[in-house]
């Protein structure tokens, strides 16, 4: 190698190591994320490169050895100026026997080596540092549902979205989202300049993140989770069956958003008629779905194993559960079907059978309410005045004697088959044993032995029903006999155990039976206020709430946030049109899309007048014109 | 949802009309006297305009709109339709008043169950009503909130005294009010019968027609 | 020598000329300036001493400064004339709307051949149509602006009005109570009175005499609700507002206060839909003028009206044929609710007490009117002498006259070797 290519290899490392420093240098500022994009980096780049200007002129090339190799004596310099000069072979040696290779390595490693230990410092120190302290405006990367436009200089955060685990909707990973959405139920766990966790709420909420001072505004906007939509195919509409036999095919389909855990026709099956129904619930075909989303059920019900009666009524409908498990979680169902088991003499089901008075609607004053005003009483002993607490006693007695008539009037008549009690009425106003006196009457009027057959547990309805009422009809009779000598708290487990008695009765029968209804005509005019005025007093009628008090608030809201704009107040702006955009993502989903899209402009930025006009319209709607002039304008 | 003129008489004035729901799943019809017996006792204690005739509307017919207070009873299981439930929530929605009980006064029925659940699904969560509320003073006072029946008092059905009635409120307003007190039993007699007794037991129906009317 | 001669004499004379004419007591000066040199000009004006009369020669109407700038002018003997043949007539007029919804009603004026925009700090609004017409908005940022061709004219958003009470009284049914509802929802404070048996009304508010510091309209459903409030003609006379509807138009207690009758109730025909409004509930009493001057139909269908109004003294009188508008409610489509609701507000808006308009408008708001009152009518030229005659201009053409004759008459002896 001569000396001149030595000259020329030397300024060639040294170019090529200050052109690889100054790239380095850019990436390096460029790692720091600029306000002013690629200028300040290039700029960083070129300063470089001038700092290393004099690798690329070969004069300079030779001094610097020069003045590195003390031990050239000149002689590069010499050979450079005067390559012929007559002491070139001397020149030549001396060059050739200095080894310049540490010193251009020294060099080329420190102009590489400087700019790659500052990429390495903005890498890994300075932009995690900055990462930490602010948001750098290109780091929005969030799905397209969350919005994460965080200004200059907030600090960054991560929120963890945790779909619940029925719903296997994959955990979402937002950075510095300021709007979440998500299935009702999510937690939201964030993380880094905020620590806290939330779940998501059924109605849109805004959350406010707090640490240090620091306040992040963050909107939760919920999405329900629709249940099943079932539809019932067959049977395809309501029948009459002419008898209860034969199959009747079940089909329905059932289509979810999420999946479909299980679904099953729901049977109720009613039977019997005016006031006394029983009801017999089944499930018909559970069938498991796996999570689809789709299910079809099919079944066939027979009909003969379900002991129909005639007039007896078939209830049927589909149901299906999705997976939330949340305890208010609906099951979809579909509309119901009814299979009426056709009855003889019956007409059509607008005919309308009614049912007459029932015969202990008559007294005014029932077991139950006589015991209510029993235990009133008892609890009333060391308040009350004794004559006062004996005069209600008795009261309370002569009222029980007189609902203890009445039982015996009802068992008097259906022992006797006579609507005319008078008979019993002695019977009744018996004070020793009633219930024998009663019981006489009743087998003088029958000239049966209706006692004994009370005695030998005949299994006639009649008597069946009518054991529970005697049952009533003594422990009455002992509760009114300690009423009358001021016992009332004796008198209770006998009025109990009478209650009890026509509940048994009850179950066994309902007291009254159905009639045709009479046809009844109104005289409005004969009767128009003739009713007792007595209870009767002015009322007070209290204001319903406005229609427009919503709308005229977020009128001022959004009025508000303008102003807050137009005095520059930015970040307060946003604040209050995002609060305002919760507040109206139930009832007012154009005017809260528009707002999204104003507040998205503002955090980037933008001129948002464009959408907070937009926004406007969704919420006060168009200009009404041609108001009337005629009438001021109204 | 439009609906034409009606070519009954009720259209001559804007009287009150005592309308029971006729809805498909059940026994709709299971307390015919309740209506002209209530209608009886409006005429009794106000000046009201009321019709002599009460009327029976289909719950999936649009005519309900002509009738903004409905009563609605039976047995049997409510599961409306989709035209009745559009109907329903329309009704309420436009200020008609829903009156809801239970024939079977069964809170473990097939009434109750099936009723209180197709009316959250319908209008809105029930909840009880409060014992002060404006409907037990509007004409007659019952301090005590609604008044028992004979038949809770004599442990017919689920053997319980309900101590409220429910609500859906809408607005502020009472929109569907339901009642598992067997009220159709209690009013369901003739009329005339209100002579034999010493306080009319029809007293808190009227209080729910006046309410229905001024609220 | 004759040229010379003849020269020599031009050149006195225009000599004389030029002299008389400097002698002479000035003429007018006029100046004159068009929109874009009116800022410059006015400094000018208001500076030299010599301008006897400045012209503005505008296609739009000046800032207020301008104006005054110019009337100023005016007033300290500057003869001041302008003319604007293209700036259009537009005018804006802004109030508060009277129901409690809120917002202004906007009335605006401009020819009918040019494009108008009307909007507010935020932006347009929206454009307006005819040479007349009105608009209701919701709500209003800043001022409002009414644009016409290169003329805006400028009104400041009206304060909110005051809303007051509003008595409703009838027979307790479903008309009083669907009527109170829109009107509570429409955010009007609602004192009622309902009759549901004798003695035994159901009330809300304090009851009492009416009178303008509680209520802003009283609304009477029958004739029961009619004569039940005392006091309503006076109420009408000092500025309230009395609607009548139905049979409340057949009261005599409100006799005195409506120029039209009631005719006979009528049904609507079979197979009218209850949305219909013509109808507005199926069923209505015909509302016939019984007086020339003096009320003014709204709503009229077919031979009768159904919504007709007048003044009484300081206050307002509408009456409504129609009976029974919770029919329309109800029944009239999944719209009715909120239509009931809006009309009768405006009805009772139409009709209620009004907060005192504040007067001393901005003068943006009707801007040509405005240059009208501070600078009279426009001229159509001014009155100006022509550039060639302008005293100036003489005084130069006689100044070269004489020196272009002496120098002539100078060559003219060098030519002949004279001196």
């Amino acid at each position: 190698m001569t000396v001149a290519q030595r000259i020329e290899a030397t300024r060639g490392y040294l170019a090529v190591s200050a052109l690889a420093g100054s790239v380095l240098v850019f990436f390096a500022i460029l790692g720091l994320r600029p306000a002013m994009g690629l200028t300040l980096p290039s700029m960083g780049a070129a300063a470089a490169l001038w700092v290393c200007r004099g690798v690329f002129s070969r004069t300079s090339v030779v001094l610097w050895l020069e003045s590195r190799l003390p031990e050239l004596r000149f002689a590069l310099v010499a050979l450079a100026e005067n390559p012929h000069s007559r002491f070139r072979a001397a020149f030549e040696a001396r060059v050739l026997g200095t080894d310049a290779r540490p010193v251009v390595a020294k060099a080329a490693l420190r102009m590489v080596g400087v700019p790659l230990a500052l990429l390495a410092g903005t890498e890994f120190v300075a932009r995690p540092l900055l990462d930490r302290l602010t948001i750098p405006s290109d780091v929005a990367t969030a799905p397209s549902e969350t919005r994460s436009l965080l200004g200059a200089g907030r600090r960054a955060y991560t929120a963890v979205v945790i779909a619940p685990a029925y719903s296997r909707i994959a955990t979402q990973t937002l950075r510095n989202p300021t709007a979440i959405e998500g299935l009702v139920g999510s937690e939201i766990r964030f993380s880094g300049a905020f620590d806290d966790r939330r779940l998501m709420p059924k109605r849109p909420e805004a959350v406010v993140l707090v640490r240090d001072g620091e306040e992040q505004l963050v909107t939760l906007e919920p999405r329900p989770d629709s249940a099943p939509r079932v539809v019932l195919s067959l049977p395809a509409r309501d029948s009459v069956l002419p008898r209860a036999d034969g199959v009747v095919a079940l089909a329905a389909s059932v289509r979810d958003d999420i999946g479909i855990t299980s679904g099953w026709f729901e049977m109720i099956v009613s039977s019997g008629d005016g006031e006394s129904f029983k009801f017999r619930n089944a499930v018909i075909a559970r069938t498991s779905a796996g999570n689809s989303r789709e299910l079809q059920l099919t079944a066939a019900l027979r009909l003969d194993t379900l002991d129909l009666k005639p007039g007896d009524i078939i209830h049927l409908r589909a149901v299906a559960r999705d997976a939330n498990p949340a305890a208010d979680a609906e099951a979809g169902s579909s509309e119901t079907r009814t299979l009426r088991v056709y009855r003889r003499g019956e007409s059509d089901s607008v005919d309308i059978e009614a049912m007459a008075p029932p015969e202990t609607g008559k007294s005014e004053l029932s077991q139950r309410m006589l015991i209510m005003m029993t235990e009133k009483l008892a609890t009333q002993v060391r308040t009350l005045a004794r004559p006062a607490f004996a005069s209600e006693s008795r009261n309370i007695a002569v009222e029980q004697a007189r609902l203890r008539k009445r039982v015996g009037q009802i068992i008097f008549t259906r022992l006797t088959g006579e609507e005319d009690a008078g008979e019993a009425e002695g019977a009744l106003a018996d004070t020793l044993s009633p219930m024998e006196a009663l019981l006489r009457a009743a087998d003088s009027a029958t000239g049966a032995d209706a006692g004994e057959h009370l005695e030998e547990g005949e299994d006639s309805p009649v008597i069946a029903i009518n054991r529970p009422l005697l049952e009533a009809f003594n422990a009455m009779w002992e509760a009114e006999r300690r009423l009358g000598v001021i016992e009332p708290r004796r008198a209770l487990p006998h009025m109990k155990a009478a209650l009890a008695a026509i509940q048994r009765a009850r179950a066994a029968e309902r007291l009254y039976l159905r009639g045709r209804p009479p046809r009844i005509v109104l005289d409005i005019a004969r009767i128009r206020l003739s009713g007792k005025k007595e209870g009767i007093e002015p009322a007070v009628r209290s204001p319903r709430a406005s229609a427009v008090t919503a709308q005229l608030t977020r009128q001022a809201q959004f009025s508000i946030a303008l102003e807050l704009l137009a005095s520059d107040s930015v970040s307060a702006a946003i604040d209050s049109l995002t609060l305002l955009r919760v507040d109206a993502l139930s009832d007012q989903p154009a005017f809260a899309s528009a707002l999204s899209a104003a507040v998205n402009d503002l955090r980037s930025g933008r001129d948002a007048t464009a959408s907070l006009r937009v926004a406007r319209r969704a919420l006060t709607g168009s200009p009404t014109q041609g108001v009337r002039l005629r009438w001021s304008g109204q | 949802m439009t609906h034409e003129a009606p070519s009954t008489k009720h259209q001559a004035r804007s009287e009150f009309v005592w309308a029971t729901a006729q809805y498909e799943s059940g026994d709709w019809d299971s307390a015919p006297l309740v209506g002209i017996n209530l209608t009886d006792s409006v005429a009794r204690y106000t000046s009201i305009k009321v019709s002599a005739s009460p009327m029976i509307v289909a719950l999936s017919s649009s005519d309900i709109l002509r009738y903004p207070f409905l009563f609605l009873t039976g047995h049997l299981p409510v599961r409306f339709t989709e035209a009745e439930r559009a109907n329903v929530r329309a009704y309420v929605d436009r200020g008609g008043f829903l009156f809801v009980d239970d024939h079977n006064h069964d809170i473990d029925g097939v009434f109750h169950k099936t009723a209180t659940e197709e009316l959250r699904r319908t209008c809105g969560a029930l909840n009880d009503l409060p014992n002060n509320h404006e409907l037990y003073s509007t004409m007659f006072r019952f301090p005590d909130g609604p008044p028992t029946t004979s038949h809770e008092l004599n442990g017919w059905g689920d053997n319980l005294v309900h101590k409220n009635l429910q609500a859906v409120i809408v607005n502020g307003r009472v929109a569907v009010l339901y009642s598992s007190k067997d009220y159709s039993s209690e009013w369901g007699y003739h009329p005339e019968s209100k002579r034999f007794m010493a306080i009319d037991n029809t007293r808190f129906g009227v209080n729910v027609v006046v309410y229905a009317l001024t609220r | 020598m004759r040229l010379e001669r003849t020269l020599r004499a031009t050149a006195f004379v225009a000599l004389a000329a030029w002299i008389a004419n400097a002698a002479r007591p000035a003429l007018a000066r006029v100046e004159t300036a068009n929109d874009a040199q009116l800022a410059d000009a006015l400094r000018q004006w208001t500076r030299a001493t010599t301008v006897d009369t400045v012209h503005a020669q505008l296609d739009t109407v000046p800032d207020a400064t301008a104006s005054a700038w110019l009337s100023a002018l005016s007033r300290a003997g500057v003869g001041v004339s302008w003319a604007g043949p293209l700036i259009p007539a537009t005018a804006i007029e802004v109030f508060p709307a009277t129901d409690p919804a809120g917002g202004v009603v906007v009335l605006t004026s401009a020819p009918a051949s040019t494009a108008r925009l009307l909007s507010d700090a935020l932006g347009p609004l929206d454009t307006l149509r005819g040479a007349v017409s009105s608009a209701r908005l919701a709500s209003v940022e800043g001022d409002l602006t009414l644009t016409s061709g290169m003329q805006p004219a400028r009104a400041e958003a009206a304060p909110r009005n005051q809303a007051r009470r509003v008595l409703v009284a009838g027979a307790a049914g479903w008309e009083a109570k669907f009527v109170i509802a829109a009107l509570e929802e429409s955010g009007w404070s609602v004192d009622a009175r309902l009759f549901v048996a004798p003695e035994r009304d159901v009330i809300q508010g304090p009851g009492g005499a009416i009178d303008t510091s509680r209520y802003a309209a009283v609304v009477l459903l029958d004739s029961a609700g009619a004569e039940s409030v005392r006091g309503l003609e006076s109420f009408v006379r000092s500025g309230g507002g009395a609607v009548l509807a139905g049979e409340a138009n057949l009261a005599p207690r409100a006799a005195g206060m409506t120029a039209w009758r009631a005719g006979k109730r009528e049904l609507a025909p079979l197979g009218t839909l209850a949305a219909d409004s013509v109808w507005r509930g199926l069923s209505r009493l015909p509302l016939v003028l019984t007086k020339l001057a003096g009320a003014i139909v709204l709503e009229q269908r077919t031979n009768g009206a159904e919504l007709v109004a007048r003044r009484h003294y300081n206050g307002r009188v509408v009456g409504v044929g129609y009976d029974q508008t919770w029919r329309w409610r109800m029944a009239g489509g999944d719209g009715s609710r909120v239509e009931h609701r809006e009309w009768w507000s405006r009805v009772v808006a139409s009709a209620a007490l009004r907060s005192p308009v504040t007067e001393g408008h901005a003068t943006g708001a009707a801007p040509l009117a405005s240059l009208f009152s501070v600078l009279g009518a426009p001229s159509r030229s001014a009155r100006v002498l022509p550039v060639a005659l302008s005293a100036g201009v003489l005084s130069n053409l006689l100044g070269a006259v004489v020196f272009a004759s002496l120098l002539a008459e100078w060559l003219s002896r060098r030519a002949r070797g004279a001196k």
